[in-house]
């Protein structure tokens, strides 16, 4: 399976929600991150088919997204996953089973499996308007998988899920990496480390990294840096750098920064991972968000 | 594949069973139909302020009577009514006052002039004065002589009509074609139950038109506003099974829900006040009317209309929810196109105004539409309306579907 997306652009009347992402995913699982407004949904609605580029062209092995097999090869779950209330978690899945193109009999084994797979056996037959989020959520992980997709694009699969049904989820995705590929967006940076192959970082609608964790981490390397200093100068060093972490000790404050020098003389190095990244791509956003503007 | 197919169409019934919207609708329309079931025989009658008998004796004693004058209405029972009439007014014991105007008293109206009461309502059209449509008086003042005249009359009295300015060469020659087809002497039978299946159909087709767009309301608009559609079009059979498998639902329901109010109306009505009267030519309770249908015949004609109309409210309420995101929004419409053109009357001059206002489908409801005074003309090619606007309401329909279609796969989720 070869996914190439060449020059993909999404623009509004006077917004770019994506502009001009190219590149090519083969078998594995990648993660989207990105701010809010970043364009991952929008990328992956048009992944989907469900959203026209303004320009550019999207083919799996040949295919278009407007082709029916290309639909067949997808599974998808969206942000605002949409169900019908009255539906129980079976027939819901049986209705998708057979928009998917599976027999009833077919239908009826798979959805089974996916119920079980997805802790929701037990609810099978209960209205999904009764149903918790994570429930919800689970339902809709399983309504994507129904026709075993090739594509599987999956736009914040972890939401409203506890820690327990999110390792389970993360195992669930491990498993399913080969011989296809995932594309997955979540906020939850624990996640993608655990089960991405690869890591595509979107900002106002521009992929400014595509690679594995460690080559991405290589941006901040060597500045991530950890200090504890009285309060006075944790405010005086939270002006001059992004803070990623900030802890109350007893005497003093705890800081973990990124800097490119040493920002104090006590300052210690420490080892770069993914949230660090997001913080220093993605602060200033935080911050606006943060601001409420 | 064809599995499938079918499996979306259950699928899409099961989404509008599930509805409550769907249960109040059908709860609506069972009172619709009992209120125009019953309303007719609720109450009593009251004869110059004093109350009567009720209206459900009423009914009983006119469908006895009705039975009793079971035949054809010839010179010989024309005569025989004319000179039991003349008896009856010539008794100024009988009358009510001694004025010019014929109006019996309470007494005489009950025992006397309602067994004739069913048979006479047609000759208060055919018998009125020249320049006048309507005048049950004039009856009292025949001679048995024009007991042999009635069905020339009666021509008269449409030549009249037609005559007029407003009325085309073409529509002329259709009314007269149409005319002679018509056999004399009428048939008189019981026919109550048939007259009020008639005279219900308007409402009655306004009420079911809106319970079908009720229920199909949502059928695309329901996917946007519940975020379903992004799943639907991202699925194999998103974009053109399931489109054609909700058009299949729509049409569908709106046919069987129309049918089985239409059927429950007949036959609760023919249950409650006879089933007799099916061969009765329509022209006894509108005697003017150049449609040469029985009473039967007439229902059958006006029920199909009402579906064919209901079926066009239903496409245009389908094409409404592709397009609007909301199905309250369709709702809206809907409602707008049923009720508003209430206060829309039609040009009497048949014009191209006139022509497009009978062609809005709440406007192909009712007696007073289908079988019209005016046709649809073009050039020197007349059609009776029942059976263009069938043919026109099939056409639309066609056209509306692909827009309909269009509308949905082209969705765009933002």
């Amino acid at each position: 399976m070869e996914l190439i997306i060449d020059r993909i652009t999404k623009q509004y009347a006077n917004k770019i929600a994506v502009d001009r992402i190219s590149c090519s995913l083969k078998d594995g699982v990648y993660a989207l991150l990105g701010s809010n407004g970043a364009g991952k949904t929008t990328l992956m609605r048009m992944l989907c088919g469900v959203l026209a580029p303004t320009s550019g062209e999207i083919k799996l092995n040949d295919l278009n997204t407007s082709d029916e097999e290309y639909r067949n090869l997808l599974g998808y779950l969206p942000q605002d996953f949409g169900y019908y209330p009255d539906f129980t978690a079976m027939e819901f899945l049986m209705y998708i089973s057979s928009l998917k193109g599976l027999d009833k009999s077919a239908a009826k084994l798979r959805s089974t499996e996916l119920l079980n797979i997805t802790s929701l056996s037990d609810v099978a037959k209960k209205k999904i308007k009764t149903f918790s989020g994570g429930m919800k959520q689970r339902l809709g992980i399983a309504q994507a998988m129904l026709n075993n997709p090739k594509l599987l694009i999956l736009d914040e699969p972890t939401a409203g899920l506890d820690p327990k049904e999110r390792v389970k989820f993360r195992n669930l995705i491990s498993d399913l990496s080969k011989d296809r590929i995932i594309i997955l967006s979540t906020h939850i940076v624990s996640d993608i480390e655990y089960i991405a192959n690869k890591i595509l970082v979107m900002k106002s609608g521009q992929l400014i990294h595509n690679g594995s964790l460690d080559e991405i981490i290589k941006v901040i390397e060597n500045k991530i840096w950890e200090c504890s200093v009285s309060t006075s100068e944790a405010e005086n060093l939270s002006k001059m750098y992004t803070i990623i972490n900030i802890r109350h000790e007893k005497d003093n404050t705890f800081l973990r920064l990124v800097s490119d020098k040493s920002p104090t003389p006590d300052a210690v190095k420490a080892q770069a991972c993914l949230e660090d990244l997001y913080i220093y791509y993605f602060s200033d956003i935080s911050e606006v968000e943060r601001n409420g503007k | 594949m064809e599995n499938n197919f079918f499996t979306l169409v259950g699928f899409e019934y099961k989404k509008i069973f599930k509805r409550k919207s769907t249960y109040l609708s059908f709860l609506m329309i069972a009172f619709v139909i009992t209120i125009s079931l019953f309303g007719p025989i609720m109450g009593d009658y009251y004869v110059e302020g004093v109350k009567g008998i009720s209206k459900y004796e009423m009914m009983d004693i006119d469908r006895q009577y009705s039975r009793a004058n079971r035949g054809y209405i010839d010179e010989n029972k024309i005569a025989e009514i004319i000179m039991q009439s003349k008896l009856l007014v010539a008794d100024k014991e009988n009358l009510s006052s001694s004025n010019e105007i014929v109006l019996l008293s309470k007494d005489t109206y009950e025992k006397f002039a309602l067994m004739y009461n069913p048979i006479m309502r047609i000759f208060g059209s055919v018998y009125a004065p020249k320049g006048n449509f309507l005048d049950y008086t004039a009856f009292y003042k025949l001679s048995a002589d024009d007991a042999k005249s009635f069905y020339n009359k009666r021509l008269e009295k449409m030549e009249e009509f037609y005559s007029n300015q407003y009325y085309t060469d073409a529509e002329i020659k259709k009314y007269n074609e149409l005319n002679a087809k018509i056999n004399t002497p009428f048939y008189f039978d019981h026919y109550e139950g048939y007259d009020n299946i008639l005279k219900q159909s308007s409402g009655l087709s306004v009420f079911t038109a809106l319970l079908v767009s009720i229920c199909i309301a949502p059928i695309f608009a329901g996917e946007y506003s519940g975020h379903t559609a992004q799943l639907i079009l991202a699925s194999k059979f998103g974009k053109n099974k399931l489109i054609l498998a909700k058009i299949v639902s729509s049409i569908t329901f709106s046919i069987f829900a129309s049918f089985l109010v239409m059927g429950v109306t007949i036959l609760l009505n023919l249950s409650v006040y006879g089933f007799d009267g099916s061969n009765v030519p329509l022209q006894v309770s509108y005697p003017l009317l150049p449609y040469p249908l029985t009473m039967l015949g007439a229902v059958i004609v006006n029920s199909v209309l009402s579906i064919m109309g209901i079926l066009l409210i239903s496409m245009v309420t389908m094409l409404m929810s592709s397009i609007l995101k909301n199905p309250f929004g369709v709702i809206i419409i809907t409602n707008l196109m049923l009720f508003a053109p209430m206060f829309i009357s039609t040009p009497e001059n048949n014009g191209i105004l006139a022509t497009i206002i009978r062609l809005i489908p709440a406007k192909m409801f009712g007696i007073l539409n289908v079988f019209s005074d005016h046709f649809f003309t073009f050039e020197n090619f007349a059609f009776t309306p029942y059976v263009f606007l069938p043919i026109f309401a099939l056409i639309a329909c066609i056209l509306l579907i692909p827009f309909a279609y269009r509308a949905f796969k082209n969705y765009q989720v933002s």
